[in-house]
């Protein structure tokens, strides 16, 4: 895949997240116990897999301020 | 310009340094790969076919006739396809309400800049994505730009001096487009 779309955790509950992607929120299963509400994640074959480092979510958000 | 193999290397190693490419590899087996693309810039190996082989079927799959094609225009169509079918949304619905998705679409394609100072191993350019000056180092095996030089990236990995510019005039036309039209479809969630 060229590119893993992240999306935000909602809500846990046992080890089911819920992602906000933007429009849309879908389900993961979480393996890890080091996921948060709250926090940027990709996600593969509905399995949370990765934290989006928080550096990178506010380097994000900057380019988007900037388009303003 | 450097070879098509290398510049190959090289754009790999921007797309997986860059934490939002090959995300379901392990970390170990992530960073062999890495470190198989440095090598392979710096002269040191041959390439890593095992580790460009599914990058180099999906360039087939864009009819582009060369790397160098797929990079300097087929890969912008690539993101959108891509994005599309991991979203199973629109492309621009997937980005409304995504800002962390939006950012990386637009920063994901090559991009150019300009030179404006120059270090030993490293340079600086100004990236008008985030309005602020950003350091490339320069892989060992790689062009050293001058101030003043146009040169390609992709994500936070230097690629070469770009001296066909005007050749690559229809992909600087086609990667403006993009971002116009990305920043004209999600403003109203900015």
């Amino acid at each position: 895949m060229c590119l893993a779309i992240p999306g935000k955790i909602i809500s846990i509950k046992e080890n089911i997240a819920i992602i906000d992607y933007g429009t849309t929120k879908r389900e993961a299963g979480i393996l890890e116990s080091d996921y948060k509400v709250g926090d940027y994640v990709l996600v593969q074959n509905k399995i949370v897999v990765k934290k989006v480092p928080e550096n990178e979510v506010q380097s994000c958000l900057d380019v988007i301020k900037k388009l303003r | 310009m450097i070879d098509d193999n290398k510049l190959l290397c090289a754009f790999l190693l921007g797309a997986y340094e860059s934490g939002s490419c090959a995300v379901s590899m392990q970390e170990d087996e992530k960073g062999a790969a890495i470190k198989s693309f440095e090598d392979y810039i710096s002269g040191e190996i041959e390439l890593p076919i095992d580790n460009v082989s599914g990058v180099i079927e999906k360039i087939k799959d864009t009819k582009s006739e060369t790397y160098r094609d797929y990079f300097y225009s087929n890969h912008i169509g690539r993101i959108v396809k891509e994005t599309k079918e991991s979203a199973n949304q629109d492309f621009y619905d997937a980005l409304k309400g995504n800002n962390i998705l939006t950012a990386k679409v637009m920063q994901c394609p090559v991009h150019f800049y300009e030179v404006i100072d120059v270090h030993h191993g490293s340079f600086i350019v100004y990236n008008p994505l985030s309005k602020k000056n950003i350091t490339f180092n320069i892989s060992k095996g790689l062009d050293s730009p001058l101030k003043g030089d146009i040169i390609s990236a992709h994500w936070n990995q230097y690629l070469e001096v770009v001296t066909d510019l005007p050749k690559l005039q229809s992909y600087k036309d086609k990667l403006a487009n993009y971002l116009n039209d990305i920043k004209n479809n999600i403003k109203d969630n900015i």
